[in-house]
């Protein structure tokens, strides 16, 4: 089904809406869940957890890409859980990989007086991978969005293993040395 | 900000994006696969014939080019390196198969094409982030591994399935790519940014037996003197 014809469903507050979005996107986002959570029982209800959401989200809220509004949700809900997860662990909790990765980009310190304006520190981000070459953009929002492990994401784009890491470690790199030349300091 | 904050923040990129990331590639176009097929299957054939003269004993054995650790065990000798032939200074002690006849410095015609066929040209732009850069096919060196740091005394010496070569942008060299065959493919293994392999080869040209991999990863040459072989570290 097209998705103009699943968004107009939820407009319309026609369960089959549920259903449609279940056969086109169940898979998208159980991946996604997944890959944040690592646990098929957890992932199973943020996905279901997405769809309750998008009901409640359309109307009024069309999205643009049916696709990323729902991925979006599940990414969400998925680091929701896994911090609460994380905290119910608290002691031997570790640090997920993805998240260490990416605290080469910040200083890794909470800060609450930091106050950051996060649409402009989203749009630093939209310029930074602008800037980049398709292939790297998907390299790097394979793995910090989608949350996707290295030798899969080498499977995806056709390369090893090692020039992805060493790919993306030059990209969190570049995107700290661009985020301080824009002012901010994370 | 935390690493968590941070990607919590990353919802928030552009949704064009996220899609294209998740999108899978445009596949080749058949013919493009069956030429690729073709490729390989030129190099597997090639391949068997060119490697086992390398890793060839008295016995005969022949190592596949894919599981080089499995040659370790006798390369040594079959690169014409006997165990504990190295002495103090690093060089080799005499007797045994002779090096020359064993390793070379250059990677035979055959394999010098068939690497610049299968490798894809855009991995030298990749790795070296110059759009411009592309392999240099003049000077494609085999690289064997010694079983020892950089002056050391060494034990064992093998082939490491790898090959270096030169990456030149605008018209110098930039670093040196380390490409090796993965599943009937050849790809980039690493790449040394800013290693000019021809200007660091340059000075011992003449006397260089075959590039060389030291324990700590740094590359080398074995050097034929009048006392001997010996190794060199190239920096």
């Amino acid at each position: 089904m097209e998705d103009e014809r699943i968004i107009r469903l939820y407009w319309d507050r026609d369960e089959r809406a549920i259903s449609a979005t279940a056969e086109k996107y169940g898979g998208y986002c159980a991946a996604i869940a997944n890959n944040i959570l690592g646990n098929h029982e957890d992932a199973e209800e943020c996905v279901n957890d997405t769809y309750q959401r998008a009901w409640n989200a359309m109307p009024p809220h069309w999205p643009a890409i049916l696709s990323a509004f729902l991925g979006k949700i599940t990414r969400n809900l998925s680091l929701n859980r896994k911090k609460k997860r994380g905290a119910e662990k608290r002691g031997n909790g570790e640090i997920p990989l993805v998240w260490e990765e990416l605290e080469e980009v910040v200083s890794g310190v909470e800060r609450a007086e930091q106050a950051l304006d996060r649409e402009e520190l989203a749009a630093a981000i939209n310029a930074f991978l602008a800037e980049l070459p398709v292939e790297k953009r998907r390299i790097f929002l394979l793995r910090y969005w989608y949350w996707e492990k290295i030798p899969e994401i080498a499977s995806r784009v056709g390369k090893t293993e090692n020039h992805v890491s060493v790919i993306l470690s030059r990209l969190r790199a570049k995107l700290r040395m661009e985020l301080e030349k824009g002012g901010f300091c994370l | 900000m935390t690493g968590e904050e941070f990607c919590r923040l990353l919802s928030e990129v552009d949704e064009q994006y996220v899609v294209e990331a998740w999108e899978p590639q445009k596949r080749a176009r058949p013919w493009v696969r069956w030429c690729a097929a073709a490729a390989c299957a030129v190099l597997v054939a090639a391949a068997s014939l060119t490697v086992p003269p390398l890793w060839q004993t008295g016995g005969g054995t022949t190592a596949e080019t894919a599981e080089p650790e499995s040659g370790a065990v006798q390369s040594a000798e079959a690169a014409g390196v006997a165990e504990g032939a190295v002495d103090e200074g690093g060089a080799l002690a005499e007797g045994g198969a002779s090096t020359e006849e064993q390793i070379s410095l250059l990677a035979d015609e055959k394999t010098v094409r068939e690497i610049q066929a299968a490798l894809d040209p855009g991995e030298a732009a990749s790795w070296s982030e110059r759009p411009e850069a592309s392999f240099d096919f003049s000077l494609v060196l085999p690289l064997y591994v010694l079983d020892a740091l950089p002056g050391e005394t060494g034990t064992d010496c093998w082939w490491s399935g790898l090959y270096l070569l030169p990456v030149v942008s605008g018209g110098e060299t930039c670093g040196t790519a380390a490409v090796t065959q993965q599943e009937g493919k050849w790809v980039v293994s690493s790449y040394t940014d800013g290693f000019d392999l021809p200007r660091q080869l340059a000075p011992y040209r003449d006397r260089a037996l075959c590039a060389v991999q030291f324990q700590n990863l740094a590359y080398g040459l074995l050097l034929q003197t009048e006392d001997g072989v010996q190794t060199v570290l190239l920096s």
